[in-house]
């Protein structure tokens, strides 16, 4: 962030709510759903034909495990939508490339790796660059969108142009994915495909189709209420996530999931408090909040309050909760009988806090049996960590994270291969040969 | 004597010379640099480093005048190194050499094969040594060496990176014995250097 009058943030750097703000966008560009995922490892976007035709995108997430290059022969993003390149690795293109779009707007390209970006010397790229690794463009580039780099650098060579979006026109339709999940674990046959997917909205893109697992079936709908639902399916019990129903925004993107567990049968014997299909199906549920929300100063302690509830009708017996970012799990209190059993009136408290250095996502997942049949219940929770913008007048500097050390080591075996062995036994003993002809002719001279 | 000097053998003696410069390609890139340099270096101001990113560096104790590139992190969150043996690179996620804290700088070493890299000499420089990085402004700090450490390759050391209560810059490379299975050095050598005021 640059000194001086900023449009958005005021007067002065650095601008936490800045970094709050890209890291917001982070975020949101993160939760969707990779539309294709590449062959791990290092991918030239130019040269690759595992997406479809070779240089050519169409609107969709694109994720990448490791790093991607824009070769020579450029790339082309054809179609109106929104386009998502994520990665694991670094972002380059080579001397001269292009990004082209076509029918697509700059405004709705995103690019976020997680290693540094980097455009070479007079190439021409499109769209929004999110990378806390830093940005450099090579002299002579030409880029349309915006570098968006907290906590890094923007670098610009020599007659480098960036340009932002003349007008980046407010959406007016919302994105949804809607995933259709089919648990079959007492003896059911349905596939998600069997379930059939209903959207209630204005200008739904699909109004019915066919139940796809993940990642499920992308649609577009205009902003406002909506309801997604499915047709019944005997057998099965449903539930749906919050997200399949409510009011979205323009430029919104959501994600409906719809699960259809199958129905176990009747078990004679055990009909004591069951419903009237005769089966009682143990619940658990866990929500889970973090404190603080967000670490606006950058890394940041955070600590993860977990209340797990039983909305079922049986008792549950082995209670576990585990988060797959925070290890060091407490249990506060709840067991109010102290019998190990997460009986029905009771609420179970457990706490676990852990130290962030970037924004993470993190999923607790709560499991206990009830008549020895497992519930289980899951909850996420974001925390924003603002990337420390780096002074950019004489000040202290606050970055509070510590790198490892650079490998700064040539190894032998980068010069020991078999050329150089042979290149240099033939030197020498030509060498030596040249050096017994010179002795020779000085004898017989 | 005269006979010795004849065309024939004139001819062998330089195919033997010439031969031998491409056999074991001298190293011949050096990094001269003259002490009136940064005399003339230190005279200017230095009130304005921080405006710009670092370019170049110079330490006249052992002949080094290369260019800088900016990086960041690798993807196992260590600082990447340079690209080049003969450049250096700077941290661009820590200070900027002249801000508030460390500013950081890394350079390759060599290891076995003779073949030469930038910071060969690093373990060489002494306390009181001057240190001098110019930003794309043209504007140069100076700095002098404190202190030198050796560390561990995995140690995570904050001091190197984060120390706020001066203006720093730290030089890195490698050092220790060759790890082949982590392909990389046992140890870091650490130059801290001071800004001069």
């Amino acid at each position: 962030m640059p000194g001086g009058v900023q449009t958005n943030y005021g007067v002065g750097a650095p601008y936490p709510q800045a970094g709050i703000d890209q890291g917001s966008a982070l975020v949101s560009l993160a939760a969707n759903p990779c539309t294709y995922t590449f062959p791990a490892g290092a991918i030239d976007l130019a040269t690759d034909t595992t997406h479809g035709p070779i240089g050519v995108y169409t609107p969709g997430v694109y994720c990448i495990n490791g790093a991607a290059t824009i070769g020579t022969a450029g790339i082309t993003l054809t179609g109106n939508g929104t386009f998502i390149f994520r990665m694991t690795g670094a972002l380059n293109t080579v001397d001269n490339s292009s990004v082209t779009l076509s029918a697509a707007s700059a405004c709705n390209v995103w690019w976020t790796p997680i290693g540094a970006t980097t455009l070479g010397a007079n190439s021409v790229f499109e769209g929004n660059v999110i990378d806390a690794a830093g940005i450099t463009m090579g002299s002579g580039a030409n880029w349309n969108g915006r570098a968006l780099a907290f906590g890094g650098t923007v670098t610009t060579g020599l007659n480098a142009i960036i340009t932002a979006p003349n007008v980046c026109a407010p959406a007016t339709t919302a994105d949804m994915y809607v995933i259709k999940q089919v648990i079959n674990n007492d003896g059911g046959t349905k596939v998600a495909a069997d379930f059939t997917m209903n959207v209630t909205a204005t200008n739904p893109l699909l109004a019915s189709f066919a139940g796809v697992e993940s990642p499920g079936t992308f649609i577009t709908l205009d902003a406002g209420p909506y309801t997604i639902d499915e047709s019944d399916m005997s057998g099965y019990t449903k539930t749906l996530t919050a997200s399949c129903s409510g009011t979205i925004a323009a430029g919104e993107t959501r994600t409906c999931i719809i699960t259809n567990d199958d129905d176990a049968p009747i078990a004679s014997g055990s009909s004591s408090g069951g419903s009237s299909s005769g089966t009682i199906r143990p619940r658990i549920s866990v929500k889970k909040v973090p404190s603080p929300t967000s670490l606006a100063d950058g890394a940041g302690t955070v600590l993860y309050t977990y209340t797990v509830t039983n909305p079922g009708l049986l008792d549950l017996d082995n209670v576990s909760v585990t988060d797959d970012k925070c290890s060091a799990m407490n249990f506060v209190s709840g067991d109010d009988d102290n019998n190990l059993e997460l009986d029905t009136k009771e609420t179970w408290i457990y706490s676990c806090s852990t130290f962030l250095r970037q924004t993470t996502t993190n999923i607790v997942t709560a499991t206990g049996y009830g008549h020895e049949r497992l519930a289980t219940d899951t909850d996420t929770a974001t925390v924003v960590v603002a990337m420390t913008p780096r002074p950019t007048v004489a000040g202290v500097s606050t970055t509070t994270f510590t790198p490892s050390f650079p490998n700064t080591g040539i190894g032998p075996d980068s010069e020991s291969n078999i050329a150089n062995i042979v290149v240099r036994t033939f030197g020498i003993l030509t060498f030596l040969s040249l050096l017994y002809i010179a002795i020779r002719k000085y004898r017989q001279a | 004597m005269k006979k010795y000097l004849t065309g024939e053998n004139l001819f062998i003696f330089v195919v033997v010379i010439l031969f031998l410069g491409v056999l074991f390609r001298a190293e011949l890139k050096t990094f001269i640099l003259e002490d009136s340099d940064i005399a003339n270096i230190s005279l200017r101001n230095q009130a304005s480093a921080t405006d710009g990113i670092p370019v170049r560096l110079l330490i006249p104790a052992i002949g080094i005048d290369v260019e800088i590139e900016s990086l960041g992190l690798t993807e196992d969150r260590a600082m990447d190194s340079p690209k080049d043996r003969f450049n250096v690179a700077w941290y661009n996620l820590g200070a900027r050499p002249g801000d508030m804290g460390s500013a950081v700088i890394a350079g390759h070493t060599n290891w076995k094969n003779g073949m030469t890299a930038v910071f060969d000499n690093l373990s060489q420089l002494k306390i009181g040594d001057k240190v001098s990085v110019e930003n794309n402004n043209g504007i140069p700090t100076s700095f002098m060496v404190e202190r030198i450490k050796v560390y561990d390759s995995e140690d995570i050391v904050p001091e190197v990176f984060n120390l706020a209560d001066g203006k720093y810059l730290n030089l890195i490379t490698c050092s220790g014995t060759w790890n082949r299975e982590k392909n990389t050095p046992t140890k870091r050598l650490v130059v801290f250097s001071r800004m001069i005021p």
